[in-house]
């Protein structure tokens, strides 16, 4: 148990590539924190860095306020669950927990103990004597996290934990992770580019772009009010939508309509407007006050919503993309574009050239 | 017929054949009549004390140069896979000594450690070793085991560095997460995941220390001084194509091939279930 501390954290790689930009957080203790973002943003060079597999370029690394910056991975007390897992192939799923152990010089009856202790805890116990090429993926992931676990370190680290998992698999071992940790109370850093994993386990989520730390906060806020288009499209599934706008006083410039919105904002110019599929509904003659004329393409029903494809038409005539997620059935065939609705306080604003969200006043 | 079938019968079953033929006649000196003898050939071999001491130089020379050979492309491997990881250069430009045939390979080894104009026996010289080894058997038969183990230790090097190369990364940061220092590392982790490769390079070497070297000893030092560095191959090929004694080299050659058949199947029987994870 720990808090965590990184105070403007860069890595620049031999080769020049800067592949963290001066990254900073507060990890309170206990603290599940998710780092997300596309492939190749730096999320594993950030983990690296924090397991002590990658040395830390520029800034301070803090583990219960002490520096850790100079310290060699065994003497951060840390225990990383790796994406392939890395067991140890040649040594049974006993040997590999207790490895650890006995390297850090515990007696061979406390480690008996603890070992058995964590595989009754993960249901491994039946499994102690096998090696792990005779273990499934699942079981696999459970020795490794078994690995971590009994050791009872400061800090968990995961890097992709379960993307070698079958999708069912993975559901149930992401609502596993999260309640083991919960009971263990052990600060933990998990490294993921799926945005459900984010949303669901995370206390605090992390948004990297291109090593750069987008936007720092729950999950909630962060779907609700996302600081960049980038986080906005990345939060959410499906997609966020994007219309280019324009904005004078509080009138909203999109197509040919024009719209007035119930918040005011101190800015006044190009804007990108952001819809979430999920906020388009049919439209309802009596409330709306907006529009949008929706060309399907393609119905995907998903069960309980069916997701719409098509466009609808932007400024100068053009069409543009938009993906809308409407409750129920769709079974309009008419060839008729479809008419949606939207509440005015779900849209997002941007502004084009900074790509920030615009604040209201 | 099998492809396979074909290779062994043309390439081992036939001359092996011959072999075992020729051990049971005995030919005069000049070639021209044969005369079939039984096992003559092989009751000189076993009551000659001088084969014996062959035996016994054999079994010295061979553990000297797998473990010599072994070893040294071991630390080698270990140093380049820390340094190449992936890279292709390092394994290409090492490979080179393999490629020298074994009597330039003796030849140069015999220049270097020549007692008057050797750069090698020179520096053992200023720091006190006198070094001669056309007088010292010690020394020859050491100088034999360098310059064959010399000659195999790119091809282990290879294998070394293509089986550390196969143990992934991961493992090794797992393991240092877990606490355990390089040199722990190497014994607990990469060293039993390198078995497999190193069991395989022992049957090779052992075979290679047996029946390959006579090329070797030939050039640098043709068994002496005394017997010193007269091994069981070396034996045979002296005393075949230098001492014409054609049935007694035969039947050598005979008793060798059944000597490293055994060795062969004791390693895998015994050894080889060990190094399996
Ligand atoms: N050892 C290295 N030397 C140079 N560049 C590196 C090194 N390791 C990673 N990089 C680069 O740094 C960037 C970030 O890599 P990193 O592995 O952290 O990405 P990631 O976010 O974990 O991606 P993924 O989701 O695909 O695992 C990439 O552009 C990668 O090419
Ligand atoms: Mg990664």
């Amino acid at each position: 148990m720990a808090t965590l501390t990184l105070d403007a954290i860069s890595k620049k790689y031999p080769n020049g590539h800067e592949a963290i930009k001066h990254l900073s957080i507060d990890i309170a203790d206990g603290e599940f924190i998710v780092i997300v973002g596309p492939s190749g943003c730096g999320k594993s060079s950030l983990l690296r860095m924090l397991a002590g597999l990658e040395t830390v370029s520029s800034g301070e690394l803090l583990i219960d306020g002490n520096r850790v910056n100079e310290k060699e991975p065994a003497q951060r007390d840390i225990a990383m669950v790796f994406q392939n897992y890395a067991l140890y192939p040649h040594m049974t799923v006993y040997d590999n927990m207790a490895y650890g152990l006995k390297n850090r010089g515990f007696g061979k009856q406390e480690i008996a103990q603890r070992v058995e202790r964590t595989a009754s805890v993960l249901q491994l116990d039946h499994l102690l004597t096998r090696k792990p090429r005779q273990l499934s993926g699942g079981q696999r992931q459970r020795v490794a996290m078994g690995r971590a676990i009994v050791r009872d370190p400061k800090v968990f680290l995961f890097d992709e934990p379960l993307s070698n998992l079958d999708a069912k698999l993975r559901v149930q071992m992401r609502i596993e992770i999260k309640r083991l940790q919960r009971e263990l109370g052990t600060t933990a850093v998990y490294v993921t580019h799926d945005q459900i994993e984010a949303m669901t386990m995370a206390d605090r989520l992390i948004v990297i772009n291109n090593g750069a730390a987008e936007q720092i906060g729950t999950p909630m806020d962060i779907y609700d009010s996302p600081q960049t288009p980038f986080v906005a499209s990345f939060i959410g599934s499906p997609s966020m939508n994007f219309l280019d706008g324009e904005l004078i006083g509080d009138q909203l410039r999109l197509g040919s309509e024009s719209i007035t919105l119930p918040k005011k904002h101190e800015f006044e110019g190009a804007v990108k407007v952001g819809i979430r599929p999920e906020h388009l509904h049919r439209f309802d003659h009596d409330q709306e006050r907006f529009s949008l004329n929706l060309n399907v393409q393609l119905a995907e029903p998903l069960g309980a919503d069916t997701l719409l494809h098509g466009v609808v038409p932007g400024a100068n005539g053009a069409d543009v993309e938009l993906t809308a997620r409407l409750r129920g059935e769709y079974r309009d065939v008419s060839d008729e574009p479809l008419r949606l609705g939207l509440d005015l306080n779900d849209l997002h604003l941007f502004d084009s050239k900074t790509d920030q969200r615009l604040a209201t006043c | 017929m099998a492809p396979q079938l074909l290779v062994t019968l043309v390439f081992f079953i036939w001359p092996a054949g011959q072999a075992v033929w020729q051990s049971f006649l005995v030919e005069d000196a000049f070639g021209l009549s044969t005369e079939f003898v039984w096992f003559e050939n092989y009751a000189q071999i076993f009551t000659d004390s001088r084969y014996y001491h062959t035996l016994w130089t054999t079994i010295i020379f061979s553990a000297g140069v797998t473990l010599m050979s072994m070893g040294v492309s071991l630390l080698l491997a270990v140093m380049a896979d820390q340094v190449v990881r992936g890279a292709q250069v390092y394994k290409t430009l090492l490979i080179w000594p393999y490629a020298v045939a074994p009597a330039v390979a003796g030849v140069l080894w015999l220049f270097m450690f020549h007692p008057t104009v050797g750069v090698l026996a020179y520096m053992l010289d200023t720091i006190g070793i006198e070094w001669n080894h056309f007088l010292d058997g010690d020394q020859a038969l050491l100088l034999v085991i360098i310059a064959a183990a010399w000659k195999q230790i790119s091809y282990n090097f290879l294998f070394f560095l293509a089986g550390l190369q196969a143990i992934p990364q991961s493992l090794h940061e797992a393991a240092a997460i877990d606490g355990a220092g390089p040199g722990r590392r190497f014994f607990t982790i990469t060293f039993p995941l390198l078995s497999p490769t190193t069991f395989f390079l022992l049957v090779v070497n052992v075979v290679y220390a047996f029946f390959d070297t006579f090329g070797i000893i030939h050039a640098v030092t043709k068994g002496g001084p005394g017997d010193s560095t007269r091994t069981l191959v070396y034996n045979v090929f002296d005393d075949g194509f230098v001492g014409l004694d054609l049935g007694g080299s035969a039947a050598q050659s005979v008793v060798l091939m059944v000597l490293v058949g055994l060795m062969t199947v004791v390693q895998f029987r015994f050894v080889e279930r060990k190094v399996q994870y």
